[in-house]
This record gives structure tokens, C-alpha cells and sequence, in this order.
């Protein structure tokens, strides 16, 4: 009888804990959920934001690129990066050798001409000053996105400047060629027409003596 | 519960069985009472390990995000050096010669901490005037020496065979430019050999031609001397 009240004792018990288990279980479940949530959107929204930098870098290397094959200002100069610091005001404060200060991207409630504020602080090594909303992995990929720019400017003003050279360099070959040729030609005509004005001139002379020669008395008058 | 536990609960026996075991000693409701405290016991440290766990998991993830941020400095260090080797070689310096890899010590050692020979030791950034925060060193072999808990180990070989690549591809694409200037060269040497020798049949040409007429114009003049020397013997 004791054994069976024991039994009885004991099964309610498991049963009380088990339950009581199940919920710290649900519990935990919940809670691990809730963190992988986080994590998840944590994830994206850096993943968006290292985008948007990327999209920066990438719209900087075009517009530099261009301005440094068409301005004709020398990349690295600091009218250069004055240029850039004009190409890049609407998205950033750029304030040359790479610092920037990039605003938050745009919405599509900001009115025009508004002011943005500043989303973070980039310097040249690529240290994102904090506090910031940003991932600090975006540091590193402004910074080198942005020096790797920097060389591109200044391999396509070498890449033109070799072009130029190159092209000069045919064209001035070329143009001696054709030079030469031209001096040749003239000098050849020149002296086989001198050459054969001579000859004209022998044979005329030729023709001259081999006619008989005129009496120099007046034929005289008939008289009637 | 067991797979949080740790400690008390690492025990192949429940607390609640152990409680309902006493119990059985304690006489009435002993063993109800017993297993309900040893259950009680067992919830709460199945709560705590699973506390722990969930602490551990963020502990994870924060670790995970700066291996991320480390391994991303590793990979813009080497997308610098693509990109600082592209620079030098249009520059005119030629890839895989010391002097090549001398300059591209000197413009990067500032910036990622390019030693030369493929080794580096890699800074990650830090505010202005305060010194960068050593990361790793990796030798000319690729063995790696990590500075920073976060640091994926496999980065050194990565290194070591990305920057072996990149001097290869380097001086390839150099030798496809010498070959392309060289190319240029020979057509202008063509060109001009062309035209030098389209010159020398014209002059040749122009000379023959000269040449006839001028033993014409002697002949001609020496039958012009007879003629005159003749009408003055006649006169």
C-alpha cells in the first residue's frame, strides 16, 4: 500500500516537473528565437548599409574617372580633390585624402535642398568614429574603395597621357614619312623638268642650225 | 533538460529522481515532496544553463561579426595591393623585379603594412594620431601569426598564394603591353621600310629617266658643236 502511495507520489511529481521542463523549454525557444530574429535583421541591415557605401565608393570612382579625363586637372592635386569634394557634396562632405563625412541615404520624404545629416564619420585608415549606426566593417570598405579610386584617376590620366604620346608618336613617323617622300618627289620632278628644258633647248638649237641659212640682202623689187 | 546543464546537472540521475529517493525515507509525502524539490533543483538549473547557452550564442555572433570586420580588413589590404601593383606597373616599373616589389613596399607599408616578399603585417584602422591596432603578421611562406582573437588562421596561405597571383597576373598583363608597343613598332618599321624602298625605285626610276635625257642633250649638243663647226669651215 505504502509502495503503491509512493508510486503514485512520485508520478504526479515527474509529471509536475516535466511540465515545468516543457515550459522552460517553450520559454527558451522563444527567447532563442527572438535573438536569432535580431541576429537576422542585424545581418541585413548591415549587409544594406555595406551596399549603400559600396554603391558610394563605385559612384565616386566614375565621377572621379571622368573628371580626371576630361578636366584636365592632375588627380591627387588639391584641385582635384576640390572637384571631387563638389561631385560628391550631395552624398558626402568630402574632405579630401579620403576623410568623409557620408549623410544618411536619402528618403523619399526629404525635401530638396535639405540638409542630411551624418550617417558616419570615415577616415583615411578606414576607422569609423563612433557612436555610429554603421558597421565598422563599412571603414575599411570606404577607405580602400576609396584609395583604389584614387589610383584609377591617376592610371587614366597615364593611360591618356601614353595615348597621346603613342598617337603622337605615329603621327609624327607617319608625317616624316610622308615628308620625305613629298621632299623626294619634288626634288626628281624639279630636276627632270630642269633636264628636259635643256634638252628642248639643245634640240631647238639643233633645229636652228640645221636650217638653211637666210640671205641677209632684201630680196629686190620688181620693176615695172 | 540535460543538454544545458552543466555542473549539478551533468549527473546521469535527475535531481527529482535523487529527491524522490530521500523521499522515500521521509514517510508520508516524502517522496511527492522529495522529487518536487529535486525537480525544482533540476528546472532551475535547466533554466540557467539555458540562459548560459543563450548568452553564449550572442557571444557567438558578436565574435562571428569581428571576424567578419578582420577578415574584411584582410581582403581590402589585398584589393589595395591589386590596385597599388596596377598603379606601379603603369607607371612604367616592371613587375616581379625587386625594385618593383621596393616601390610597392614603399606605397603600401603605410597603409596595410606591406613588408615586401609577400609579407605583411596587418593594421586595422584607428583614429588620427593614434597608432593602428596590430592584427596578424604573415610571412614570405604565408605562416601567420594572429594579434587578434578574431583572426581566421587560413588567412596566411589565402595571403601568401593571393599576392603570388597577383605579381604573376601583374607581370603577364606588363608583357602583354611591352608586346603590344612592340607590335606598334614593327608596323611603323614596316611602314617606313615600305616607304623607303617605294622612295628608292622612284628615285632610281627618276635617275634612268635623268640620265637618258642628259646623254640625249650631250649627244644632242655635241651634233650641235658639228654643226656650227661645219658652217663656219663652209663661211
Amino acid at each position: 500500500m505504502q509502495q503503491r502511495s509512493n508510486l503514485g507520489q512520485a508520478a504526479v511529481a515527474m509529471v509536475g516537473v516535466a511540465a515545468a521542463n516543457a515550459a522552460v523549454n517553450v520559454h527558451n525557444a522563444v527567447q532563442i528565437g527572438k535573438i536569432q530574429k535580431q541576429q537576422e535583421k542585424h545581418l541585413e541591415s548591415d549587409a544594406a548599409q555595406m551596399t549603400y557605401i559600396r554603391n558610394l565608393v563605385f559612384r565616386l570612382e566614375t565621377l572621379g574617372t571622368r573628371l580626371a579625363k576630361t578636366s584636365g586637372i592632375r588627380p591627387g592635386t588639391p584641385e582635384f580633390e576640390d572637384l571631387l569634394r563638389k561631385a560628391m557634396s550631395p552624398d558626402m562632405t568630402y574632405q579630401g585624402n579620403c576623410n568623409a563625412d557620408i549623410y544618411v541615404p536619402p528618403t523619399a520624404t526629404d525635401k530638396p535642398g535639405e540638409s542630411r545629416a551624418i550617417w558616419g564619420k570615415i577616415n583615411r585608415t578606414g576607422f569609423l568614429e563612433q557612436p555610429s549606426s554603421l558597421p565598422p566593417d563599412v571603414g575599411p570598405l570606404w577607405a580602400t574603395g576609396c584609395k583604389n579610386a584614387q589610383d584609377k584617376f591617376k592610371i587614366s590620366a597615364i593611360t591618356a597621357l601614353k595615348e597621346s604620346r603613342k598617337f603622337k608618336h605615329i603621327k609624327e613617323t607617319k608625317s616624316d614619312i610622308g615628308m620625305t617622300n613629298l621632299f623626294v618627289t619634288f626634288g626628281a620632278g624639279l630636276f627632270l623638268i630642269i633636264v628636259f628644258l635643256l634638252s628642248i633647248k639643245t634640240q631647238s638649237a639643233v633645229i636652228r642650225a640645221q636650217r638653211p641659212k637666210k640671205s641677209k640682202t632684201k630680196p629686190k623689187r620688181k620693176k615695172h | 533538460m540535460r543538454e544545458f546543464s552543466g555542473g549539478f546537472e551533468d549527473s546521469p540521475v535527475s535531481a527529482a529522481t535523487i529527491g524522490a529517493g530521500v523521499g522515500i525515507f521521509l514517510g508520508p509525502l516524502g517522496v511527492l515532496g522529495g522529487s518536487l524539490v529535486g525537480g525544482a533543483i533540476d528546472v532551475f538549473f535547466g533554466a540557467k544553463a539555458a540562459a548560459k547557452a543563450r548568452k553564449k550564442m550572442k557571444r557567438a555572433f558578436v565574435a562571428a561579426l569581428l571576424k567578419r570586420y578582420d577578415t574584411q580588413v584582410f581582403i581590402s589590404s589585398l584589393e589595395r595591393m591589386a590596385s597599388a601593383i596596377l598603379y606601379l606597373e603603369n607607371l612604367g616599373l616592371r613587375p616581379g623585379t625587386p625594385k618593383f616589389d621596393d616601390y610597392l613596399k614603399r606605397t603600401l607599408y603605410s597603409e596595410i603594412g606591406y613588408k615586401g616578399n609577400c609579407e605583411l603585417d596587418l593594421y586595422g584602422p584607428s583614429k588620427k594620431g593614434e597608432p593602428r591596432p596590430l592584427l596578424a603578421q604573415i610571412d614570405h611562406r604565408g605562416v601567420l601569426t594572429a594579434h587578434s582573437p578574431n583572426i581566421d588562421l587560413d588567412l596566411g596561405p589565402k595571403w601568401n598564394e593571393a599576392c603570388k597571383e597577383l605579381h604573376k597576373a601583374a607581370l603577364k598583363e606588363w608583357g602583354e603591353e611591352q608586346k603590344e608597343n612592340m607590335l606598334i613598332e614593327r608596323d611603323l618599321s614596316k611602314e617606313k621600310q615600305l616607304s623607303q624602298s617605294i622612295l628608292t625605285t622612284k628615285l632610281l626610276v627618276n635617275a634612268g629617266v635623268i640620265l637618258l635625257m642628259l646623254g640625249y642633250t650631250i649627244k644632242t649638243k655635241r651634233k650641235l658643236k658639228k654643226l656650227r663647226a661645219a658652217r663656219a669651215t663652209a663661211q
